[in-house]
């Protein structure tokens, strides 16, 4: 009897934890919103991996002595950055401006529902969030027996979000949840290279090719996900938060996977929001990569100097 | 508690084409004792059974027989069928012998349940790797032979159903049991649901007795049950699961990892197989136990042992006592020259290897093994006349040397315990020849304090601290820990749970 009212009780007293913490249900969320500093940022980033590696906040600071922040996390693209906007405003953090990365390849819907579902599963998400992922493409029967598992066995459910707290080295990378954790006080992740052989950057490049050629393919870009990033510009038009829109650097050999005529409706679908739109695919040379997408610190540098020059007055 | 889409065991079943077999297998896709729809089924099986008034005692038995049975039609309803024809047909060919109008035909009836168990077993686990050997000799001498491979669907378990029918024969025919009346029950030796996919492999005098006593519910009995069952779930979903996601990847393609990462993974595969196979047999039990059953336990803090010898009185206790009672005894034991035994022993090691999987790795295991023994066997007989070198290893220090180079060699010969020779021959020489290459996938940290762990906790449990805590402990002290168990065992499960490895035997 005692094993059963334990076991009920564990799970009860962590379940409830987790709705009221963030941190323990959606670490990749939670733990960039302890290190934002002031509720009040003059330059909030949402975006993906290109923009935790890309956006170097704390320099931002430094040169244009306005505060910055990145929340950048990885896998995500407009239906996260939605929800993270949602949480955001929830927890009363209003930037004077924000940025919202456009990564082509997660505009890409398609009828097993938008690229994102893979990432952004139902234990990361709250009761109320799991309606807005269902709007845009979410299939319910996947999305919501993670998220009743999440609550009624949160042990279970919320394992790696908890190992990758307590000892990260017992997970893969991509389990750990830990990339805000070790991001710096501004949110920017210090690219884990600065250089390349010529070999690492072939097998880099080929892995990239495997990853994004086949949906870069087939994609089409004016899909629910694209609607995710209009209720995200009309979210911020209603709290006054001024948008813009920004498409990161890429290398030419990472350009070279889109299909023709596909940038050219990728930039279509997102003129047709009518926010300001900065495109920084070609601020950054080859070398600035690591491998065509993600930069090294120089690429980061290049790019955040660059990027406050044309977000800040 | 549920585990993330265990993979089934090879060759996978396809789905059954009845529609009820199909709504069978959809309810239980998997015969895995740690998934959600297997503890709805048990609950539901042990609630019908406990609810059944005790002195309809038949009715009970009945019921456990159509739920096993349903337990293993969800997988294959053919091969369900096969098991349950089979079974018929040796409690007929025991009942026979038993009549005493039949005398003469005693050894006749004998040979024909033997050779029928035999057969089933050779048809659907042996004839694809015989045919195989067949052709490749073949191939390799110049011809080219016609035939090709079966590929029959193996039927899980049935190395493990195959031994306790036979032994029941043998036994009957030895006169050492009576024929078993009751078709339910004898249907129930074999079928019983906890030891049917992967033993304990159990004996007929032993379980038949058990099914004819009416149960009574016992608190303290559900208490052990819940324990075994959760040491179970703690060591397959937090240890050999964990310790696959080191050795799985470097066992797959040994020549692209360095040295140190393939002993390093032999080391985690040795945990693992333990941790498995041991965690099944633990759960086994614990289903039984809240069913008031009690199966043969299976082993014994094997990796303690300070010799080969103790290694197997300790390794799949009723698999090793099975091969010792049918095979090693009749072939001679060890009552002849020293000759005469080290040739019983290999070929008892031989056959056991072959029993586990029909590959020639399996034959080597196996042969190891029986070359282990053979050269304890000499090393002992020759410390007889030494009895200072005794002493030395009989001491503390000595005992610990003993245990270090017994699991050592274990370990090693594990290599081999996977169907691929080749592989495994790559894996030996990666560790015997510096080589670089990849480190493992995961910090090595992790692999150490898990290690570290196990052999912590079979010293506490030797040295009898576990026991001597345990029974100190308030109830709600042990629900507590029993409620840890269960939290910790979900929470370093990784995130994909592997197929137990002796289901595949």
């Amino acid at each position: 009897m005692a094993f059963a009212l334990l076991v009920v009780a564990l799970n009860l007293a962590f379940g409830l934890a987790a709705e009221v913490n963030p941190r323990l249900r959606d670490p990749a969320y939670g733990d960039k919103l302890a290190k934002l500093q002031t509720k009040t940022p003059d330059v909030l980033m949402l975006g993906s991996s290109r923009t935790l590696l890309g956006f170097h906040a704390g320099r931002a600071e430094e040169t244009t002595g306005r505060t910055a922040f990145n929340f950048g996390t990885p896998a995500t693209g407009p239906i996260t950055h939605l929800v993270y906007l949602n949480r955001l405003l929830k927890h009363g953090v209003r930037p004077k401006h924000l940025l919202v990365e456009v990564l082509p390849s997660m505009l890409a819907d398609g009828s097993g529902g938008p690229i994102e579902q893979a990432f952004l599963s139902g234990e990361r998400l709250t009761a109320d969030e799991l309606d807005t992922v269902e709007r845009f493409g979410f299939d319910p029967a996947v999305v919501r027996p993670a998220w009743r598992e999440a609550v009624f066995a949160p042990w279970w459910k919320l394992r790696f979000q908890v190992l990758g707290r307590l000892s990260p080295s017992w997970l893969p990378w991509h389990l750990r949840y830990d990339w805000s954790r070790t991001a710096d006080a501004r949110g920017w992740a210090t690219p884990p290279r600065q250089e390349t052989t010529a070999e690492e950057r072939t097998e880099q490049l080929a892995k990239v090719r495997t990853e994004y050629a086949g949906t870069l393919a087939a994609m089409d870009p004016d899909g629910r996900p694209l609607e995710a990033l209009r209720e995200l510009i009309a979210v911020c038009r209603t709290n006054d938060i001024p948008v813009s829109l920004v498409l990161m650097p890429e290398a030419d050999t990472f350009r070279a996977l889109y299909p023709p005529g596909l940038e050219e409706r990728v930039m279509k679908c997102v003129q047709s929001l009518g926010v300001p739109l900065i495109d920084a695919r070609r601020w950054l040379d080859e070398s600035d990569f690591y491998d065509g997408h993600h930069p090294f610190t120089r690429g980061a540098e290049t790019f955040t100097d660059r990027l406050m020059r044309e977000v800040l007055p | 508690m549920q585990t993330p889409q265990p993979v089934l065991p090879p060759p996978e079943a396809p789905p059954p084409d009845l529609a009820y077999f199909r709504g069978l297998h959809e309810l239980l896709p998997a015969p895995f004792f740690n998934t959600q729809a297997f503890l709805v089924f048990f609950a539901a099986v042990a609630l019908v059974y406990w609810l059944t008034p005790r002195r309809w005692n038949t009715v009970r038995v009945w019921w456990l027989v159509v739920a096993s049975f349903h337990f293993y039609a969800a997988w294959s309803y053919e091969l369900a069928f096969l098991v349950l024809g089979t079974t018929v047909a040796d409690y007929t060919f025991a009942r026979l012998m038993d009549d005493d109008r039949l005398k003469r035909l005693r050894l006749l009836l004998l040979l024909t349940s033997v050779g029928m168990n035999l057969g089933v077993l050779c048809y659907f686990k042996y004839c694809d790797f015989f045919l195989g050997s067949i052709n490749t000799a073949l191939t390799k001498a110049g011809y080219n032979p016609a035939f090709a491979a079966l590929t029959v669907m193996i039927p899980f378990g049935i190395s493990f159903y195959t031994f306790e029918a036979i032994s029941y024969a043998v036994d009957v025919y030895r006169r050492k049991i009576r024929a078993e009346r009751s078709l339910p029950h004898f249907v129930l030796f074999i079928l019983f649901f906890p030891h049917l996919v992967a033993g304990p492999i159990v004996r007929a005098g032993d379980f038949l007795r058990q099914a004819h006593r009416p149960k009574r519910w016992n608190w303290l009995r559900v208490q052990a049950g819940v324990q075994l069952f959760l040491l179970g779930v703690f060591k397959k979903m937090a240890i050999a699961d964990r310790m696959a996601q080191f050795c799985d990847p470097v066992l797959a393609a040994p020549t692209e990892f360095n040295t140190s990462a393939v002993w390093l993974a032999v080391l985690a595969y040795a945990v693992r197989i333990y941790a498995d196979f041991s965690g099944y047999s633990d759960m086994a039990l614990g289903l039984a136990h809240l069913l008031g059953y009690r199966l043969t336990v299976n082993f014994n803090l094997p990796y303690l042992s300070a010799n080969v010898s103790e290694f197997w009185r300790r390794w799949h206790i009723s698999l090793s006592s099975w091969l010792r009672d049918y095979l090693f005894i009749p072939l001679g034991g060890s009552r002849g020259n020293s000759f005469a035994t080290s040739r019983n022993l290999m070929l008892t090691m031989l056959l056991g290897g072959l029993w586990h999987g029909a590959a020639w790795s399996y034959v080597i295991w196996g042969g190891l093994h029986g070359l282990f023994l053979i050269a304890h066997r000499q090393f002992r007989g020759w410390c007889e006349s030494r009895p200072r070198l005794t002493a030395v290893l009989e001491s503390v220090p000595g005992t610990g040397v003993r245990i270090l180079v017994t699991f050592v060699c274990v370990s090693l010969a594990w290599v081999f315990f996977r169907p691929d020779v080749q592989g495994s021959l790559d894996i030996l020489a990666r560790m015997f020849a510096y080589s670089p290459g990849k480190p493992l996938l995961l910090s090595n940290r992790s692999l150490w304090w898990t290690v570290g762990f196990v052999f912590a906790c079979m010293w506490l449990w030797r040295w009898g601290v576990v026991q001597r805590v345990w029974a100190k402990l308030p109830p709600t002290a042990m629900g507590g820990g029993y409620a840890a168990c269960l939290t910790a065992a979900m929470l370093l499960a990784p995130p994909v749970g592997k197929t137990f490895i002796y289901f595949t035997f």
